[in-house]
């Protein structure tokens, strides 16, 4: 009787158990059976990033570079690991790596270098943008026939700079804390200009209308209410701080509360990211705030706490993983199927390259005297796109817009040249040569290199 | 990444699997889980509810209830989650072992380990074969497979019981052991059903190989990790190296075809006691002494525990599958019988000796949690059972087995700790043997009390019954009108 009620349930089971649930079986025995490979190889990677950093800082060739290379060979080369089978997770993934890094890099700036650049950071950030638009705009109607809505919104989506790949770049470079801080803003700023101008042409090009009130609004609510919101959770965080630390293990609240702080504000329609770095930028400099404020000083009889040493150190330990994993995923959902785009995205990328120049000259030739040159080479020679460009690339085609499939190919192809582009760049303008002679004269620099230089370099 | 109102749409789309959730707001939720987690802790020490259960629960609303996070969009990453989580939870709690308490707990540990094994393994084998009709084989490894208890619900626990040193280390010594007894013997198995025979001498090979290798292993990478660590420090963002080094000895074990799980253990028993080996063994080798982990790196470890395992419970929430409520209900069968035979495994493997409390011990009767172990091996069973039916119906049994017995042991341990009802029982069942030879003793003593009565008797008819005054009796006796009667006196002594 047993027998008969088993042999009832197992055929119930197994009639309903659909042939998908029975692939999965299989893609999940493929995987216990090499866990032990993976946890091995994350390990190891672990040290590759150690082993890459170091020779970045000997050999200046980015880790970025030999972090995508991985990505690149047991991806699309090798199709050991396919980003469909990373699913969802990826994106949650670039996300988390994208609020941390923004929250690490502003507990370094502090209020003081960020007054001083805010100018320079806002003029950079717009002209930067509306040129790249308006110039990849005409490429894609020269090259491809797109209509103009259609080539705007691609403008508008390579318009931006990524923070998850400039704040790790500059943090190992040899810029002055101004340059540094203009950048890191930037690439912070500019992903709000992607995404609401990109938005508003996918709506113009869909509907042929477009709201101009609706964008201009749209992007000072991002920019004013997350600034805000960022500063008062650093505030309200600030004051919890020290009440937070009697619990065990509780240094990783602070990112959490980063993410709750992202999350609400991407949730209210405000920018995420420029919250996670408006609360780092407060977290730094909350003590400034409290001594120069009397209305603080009103309010809050205590001192408000500040990061330890500690807690830090571990979010720049868990920076640094997560970057590594970071680049490495980059590598790895990276596109090799069709050439034509490809193709396309290099020349496009080339284009911004050229025209970083003129940009860069344009937006910070009034500091000038205060500005050093070098600064001015590098800024010109990073321009990565990155998250805010992929995802943003990959809606057109799933609106049905025509073209959609092309223009996400162009954008991830751009993507991959121009991180490429940034990590050979830097290197190279460190170095005297022939390319970083044409950027330093390209900036004003006429006279050739003196002695001493050419003693310094040997 | 930003935006205004489209933010939602844009999200709606992404090529993903979590359907119509925003990204924003998954990453609100993780931040949200974090605090949670130090919440449930803090709930767990004041009232003892274990914080597992609640993030299980956690789990089990946004998967298999409300359907928000499928299963199937996180097989990758769920299995690589879960090798980190144990791999990170055994290397911490191996680095709080000291050799000293590792000793004392060491042949106690063993006696639980092998006693809870073989009658989880013969009690799961006989239901399955007797009662559910399945193939002996194949039933003796699904025995095999639910014999061990799981290390990454097993530690949290005893950790927050505040346990005494020892009973701690024999449970955590008993997860880690355990889980090589089932892996060795249900894949033995599991190739013995594929190949229709059984190698006995393989499998102590193996059982033997895992073990002792792995420990090696597992103790010379962290002699040589503590030799350069100093070096690694240098490094700028170091911390990190020593997980990855565990994950790397981890890998390598595996690869190798022994235990990563001992290995792992093994490499933070070795940091924990570096200064002990050096002592001992190293010292006229090597000329330097070798680092031992500091302070930042120890809270580190400790922060990235709690953030695995808050991940990990709700991942085991989400995995489990309600679909079909036959294998829950022979699994929740089975996870009963399980616990009820725990009480006199742990009754005869723990013995005076030891001197474990009272309470420790019901602790340990009512800890009985499965696992990863179990779930990896259900799994990898599957392709191996000609029977594709038979293959999932054991897999979802084990399923429903290991959520059960997470949950009963959530609910038995907040019970036990208030001293009502369950405690009483736990006290009287693990004290049960004791009071028979209580019983037996006093029957004994009364016995021989009235052994030595009867005796002193005798001795005192010896007396009486002595030849002389015997004589003097009879003499008396012959004489008419004496006192001494032959037929009252005589009978009277002789009883």
């Amino acid at each position: 009787m047993y027998q008969d009620t088993l042999q009832q349930v197992i055929d119930t089971i197994a009639s309903q158990e659909t042939v998908q649930e029975t692939f999965n079986q299989a893609d999940n025995l493929g995987v216990s059976d090499h866990t032990g490979l993976v946890i091995a190889i994350l390990g190891l990677l672990i040290f590759a990033a150690h082993l890459f950093t170091e020779i970045f800082s000997r050999k200046r060739i980015p880790d970025v570079l030999l972090l995508m290379a991985i990505g690149l060979i047991v991806g699309p080369l090798l199709g050991w690991v396919k980003p469909e089978s990373l699913g969802s997770v990826a994106n949650v993934f670039t996300t988390i790596t994208l609020v941390i890094i923004l929250f690490e890099s502003g507990t370094k700036l502090n209020f003081n270098t960020l007054l001083n650049s805010i100018k320079g950071t806002m003029r950079l950030t717009t002209i930067n943008f509306f040129v790249t638009m308006v110039v990849v705009a005409v490429l894609g109607v020269v090259i491809e026939h797109f209509d103009i809505l259609t080539s705007l919104m691609l403008g508008a989506i390579l318009g931006g700079t990524s923070s998850a790949v400039v704040i790790p770049m500059v943090s190992q470079l040899k810029v002055s804390e101004k340059g540094g801080t203009i950048l890191i803003l930037e690439s912070a700023f500019s992903d709000v200009l992607c995404i609401v101008f990109a938005w508003a042409f996918l709506k113009a090009a869909q509907s042929g209308s477009m709201h101009i009130g609706n964008v201009i609004g749209s992007i000072l609510s991002s920019f004013i209410l997350s600034t805000i919101i960022g500063f008062a959770a650093a505030l309200l965080w600030s004051y919890v701080l020290d009440k937070m630390r009697h619990f065990k293990d509780s240094i990783l609240t602070t990112p959490a509360f980063v993410f709750i702080v992202y999350g609400l504000n991407q949730w209210f329609g405000f920018s995420g990211a420029i919250a996670a770095l408006a609360f780092g930028i407060g977290m730094a400099n909350i003590d400034y705030a409290y001594h120069n404020s009397t209305i603080l000083k009103k309010i809050f009889k205590s001192q408000p706490a500040q990061l330890n040493d500690i807690e830090r150190q571990l979010f720049s330990e868990v920076v640094f993983l997560l970057k590594t994993f970071f680049f490495v995923y980059i590598g790895v959902s990276i596109r090799l199927d069709h050439f034509w785009p490809i193709l396309i995205g290099f020349i496009i990328t080339l284009v911004l390259f050229a025209l970083r120049i003129p940009i860069v000259r344009a937006s910070v030739h009034r500091e000038r005297g205060e500005f050093p040159i070098e600064d001015k080479v590098f800024m010109s020679g990073i321009v990565p796109k990155g998250l805010a460009a992929a995802v943003l690339a990959t809606i057109p085609a799933q609106q049905g817009l025509p073209g959609g499939e092309l223009i996400q190919n162009i954008v991830f192809a751009v993507i991959l040249f121009s991180i490429i582009l940034t990590s050979i760049l830097v290197p190279v303008l460190e170095h005297n040569n022939a390319i970083s002679r044409f950027y330093r004269r390209c900036f004003g620099e006429h006279k050739e290199p003196s002695i001493t230089d050419l003693l310094d370099q040997e | 990444m930003n935006g205004s109102t489209p933010i939602e749409t844009l999200h709606q789309n992404l090529p993903s699997g979590i359907s119509s959730s925003k990204i924003g707001l998954i990453i609100a939720i993780i931040g949200l889980l974090i605090f949670a987690a130090h919440l449930f802790s803090a709930i767990f020490s004041k009232r003892r509810i274990p914080d597992v259960l609640f993030l299980i629960i956690i789990g089990l609303i946004i998967g298999p209830l409300t359907h928000w996070v499928r299963p199937e969009s996180l097989v990758l990453i769920g299995s690589i989650l879960s090798a980190v989580t144990l791999v990170l939870i055994l290397f911490e709690s191996g680095i709080q072992l000291s050799f000293s308490t590792l000793k004392d707990s060491f042949r106690p540990s063993l006696r639980l380990t092998a006693l809870n094994f073989i009658i989880s393994a013969i009690a799961v084998w006989l239901i399955g074969w007797l009662v559910l009709k399945i193939d002996p084989i194949i039933s003796l490894m699904l025995g095999c497979v639910l014999g061990g208890t799981a290390s990454a619900v097993v530690i949290p626990t005893v950790r927050q019981l505040r346990m005494s040193q020892k009973s701690a280390t024999i449970m955590i010594l008993e997860a880690a052991i355990g889980n090589v007894f089932s892996i060795v013997l249900a894949l033995a198995l599991l190739e013995a059903i594929k190949s229709q025979h059984v190698e006995f001498g393989m499998i102590f090979g193996n059982i033997f190989s895992s073990f002792i290798l792995a420990t090696f292993f597992g103790l010379l990478g962290s002699i040589f990790w503590a030799m350069i660590l100093d070096k690694v420090r240098n490094i700028k963002y170091s911390v990190l190296t020593t997980p990855a080094f565990v994950f790397i000895i981890y890998g390598v074990s595996e690869w190798m075809g022994y235990s990563g799980a001992i290995a792992a253990l093994a490499f933070g028993i070795g940091m924990a006691n570096i200064d002990g080996i050096y002592d001992s063994l190293l010292k006229k080798v090597v000329k330097k002494r070798p680092a031992n982990l500091n302070d930042t790196e120890r809270a580190l470890f400790s922060e990235l525990v709690l953030l695995l395992k808050t991940f990990f419970f709700v991942f085991v929430g989400i995995s489990i599958q309600l679909t079909y409520w036959q294998p829950i209900v022979v699994g929740l069968g089975i996870t009963a019988v399980l616990y009820i035979l725990r009480i006199p495994v742990v009754r005869f493997a723990i013995s005076k000796r030891d001197q474990i409390p009272d309470k420790e011990l019901m602790y340990m009767s009512a800890i009985d949690p499965k696992g990863l172990t179990a779930a990896v091996l259900a799994t990898q069973a599957v392709s191996y059972i000609p029977d594709l039916q038979t293959g999932l119906f054991i897999k979802n049994v084990v399923f429903s087995v290991i959520l059960s017995s997470i949950v009963i042991n959530s609910i038995l341990i907040p019970l036990i700790a208030r001293e009502k009802g369950l405690y009483r029982f736990y006290d009287k069942t693990l004290s049960f043997h004791q009071k028979m030879k209580h019983a037996v003793n006093k029957t004994k003593a009364e016995q021989e009390e009235k052994r030595k009565k009867r005796s002193r008797a005798r001795e005192l008819a010896d007396e009486m019954f002595y030849p002389e005054v015997l004589e003097d009796v009879f003499k008396d006796q012959d004489s008419p009108g004496s006192l001494n009667h032959p037929e009252s006196s005589n009978t009277d002594v002789a009883d």
